[in-house]
């Protein structure tokens, strides 16, 4: 049960995560989001090549019950999709930090990481009752 | 919100709770795949003490057959039910609809026939308007005492039979016996598509606690709705409601994505390109590993293809008979 939040990402308010690396972006839903929505079955993904704002629309993520939109938490060009979500979109149930992974993109503007939490930050943003 | 006898097991269990029909309860303990999984394939015990249940003297309901019914009230059973009632057997459970008189449905209820009386399952939801109407209509009703725990899948009758006598109950049919030292009816029935049993007690902390020592494993709303999905039952308020006939409610028809894109409630249905239906429930389903939905759809036949909306896009989905699931008597 207990969360796993690696001092490696940043977080957003609505549960995503991004990694930095150089002018590239690794973008997912954090494991406290994937332990809230349950069995994963189903993610739509970006277009390659899109390019999507910061906290635009992403994607959908859904559960058996439940649809949760993932926003983008930085702007850029979407450069690869996670295609083995399409088949086993419940990877992200089981790594929502590695093989979870949703979305690649160039960063489009790098300063917007600091709109971002550090995992203490979030952890701290989770205990305050973060529902929204 | 009301709480059930077992809200305290619930917690205990960590279970996360939701409101339903005024009632905290639970949604899921381990995950509701798990929880699915575990029903179609060992057993699963449900907290179904949300359920009203009420009795009703046959001599109050003007049954048909009953020679006492001269004061007037009639026949009732043709006037609100869509299936008769006077004509069952003690110890046989139908299924039921309350209707109004123009047909509309007001629930859907398990009758249960005794001797001198029937017992009526109601949903929770409806529970204040089916007393209504009977209170309108002048029938006596008196509210039960009994709590249903639901013990559901195939490993259901060894469990069962190692607390009480059941082989001799049939589907839809129930005895009342003695269970940990209580009066309770123990009921062939459920609402997930497999072999169970509903057990009507008075007290269902230690019915609930033996079954769980007997392996099952607890199953909240979510896997309740994701197995009747799969066995083609509907659940007021989607299926069915106060705005679909008994007649129109027959239509009901299953849809089976071609894609994974999930169908769900209130998503549109196009066929030949016209807007021509809508879901009325839909989910991914675990045993058949694709999405499902139940939905109204006008003049489709089964085999036809169809396209759902889906968030501004059109996903081909196949037209299908009901239930998606039946399980293999073994």
């Amino acid at each position: 049960m207990s969360q796993e939040f690696p001092t490696d990402v940043m977080y957003s308010k609505e549960h995503e995560w991004v990694k930095i690396e150089g002018e590239n972006a690794v973008i997912g839903i954090t494991d406290w989001a994937q332990e809230e929505m349950g069995d994963i079955v189903f993610v739509e993904l970006p277009d390659l090549g899109k390019d999507i704002e910061q906290m635009e629309e992403l994607g959908v993520v859904e559960s058996v019950k439940t649809i949760s939109t993932v926003y983008s938490p930085v702007s850029g060009e979407i450069t690869e999709i996670n295609e083995q979500l399409q088949d086993t979109p419940e990877i992200i149930n089981e790594s929502p930090y590695e093989d979870g992974w949703i979305v690649k993109m160039a960063l489009g503007d790098a300063n917007e990481v600091d709109d971002l939490m550090t995992a203490d930050e979030y952890q701290e943003h989770i205990q305050n009752g973060a529902e929204e | 919100m009301k709480q059930t006898p077992l809200f305290e097991e619930h917690k205990k269990l960590n279970a996360r709770m939701v409101p339903f029909a005024g009632w905290m309860m639970p949604v899921l303990y381990s995950g509701i795949t798990r929880e699915h999984n575990a029903v179609r394939e060992h057993a699963g015990v449900f907290d179904v003490g949300h359920m009203g249940v009420l009795e009703i003297r046959n001599s109050d309901f003007g049954m048909r057959n009953d020679q006492n019914a001269e004061c007037g009230i009639g026949n009732w059973e043709d006037k609100i039910l869509s299936r008769k009632i006077s004509d069952m057997q003690a110890g046989r459970i139908r299924y039921n609809r309350i209707l109004n008189e123009n047909r509309f449905i007001i629930d859907d209820i398990l009758v249960y026939a005794f001797e001198n009386k029937t017992m009526w399952v109601v949903n929770a939801v409806n529970m204040d308007n089916v007393k209504k109407i009977l209170t309108d209509k002048n029938i006596p009703f008196r509210e039960s005492n009994l709590k249903a725990v639901a013990l559901q899948g195939p490993d259901s009758d060894k469990i069962m039979s190692s607390l009480a006598d059941v082989s001799e109950i049939k589907y839809y049919r129930f005895i009342e016996t003695e269970l940990l030292g209580e009066k309770v009816i123990i009921s062939r029935t459920g609402y997930t598509g497999e072999d169970g049993f509903e057990i009507y007690t008075p007290n269902p902390v230690p019915v609930w606690d033996v079954l769980l020592q007997k392996g099952a494993v607890p199953c909240g709303l979510g896997a309740r709705d994701t197995l009747r999905i799969e066995a083609g039952m509907p659940l007021y308020g989607h299926e069915i409601s106060q705005s679909i006939t008994e007649e129109d409610s027959k239509k009901l028809i299953g849809i089976e994505m071609l894609d994974r894109a999930i169908p769900r409630e209130d998503y549109t249905v196009f066929f030949s390109g016209v807007k021509s239906g809508y879901v009325t429930s839909g989910t991914y389903s675990p045993t058949l590993k694709k999405a499902i939905a139940m939905a109204y759809i006008d003049m489709v036949n089964v085999g036809d293809t169809v396209e759902v909306e889906i968030r501004d896009q059109r996903h081909p989905a196949r037209v299908v008979k009901l239930p998606f699931y039946k399980r293999t008597i073994r």
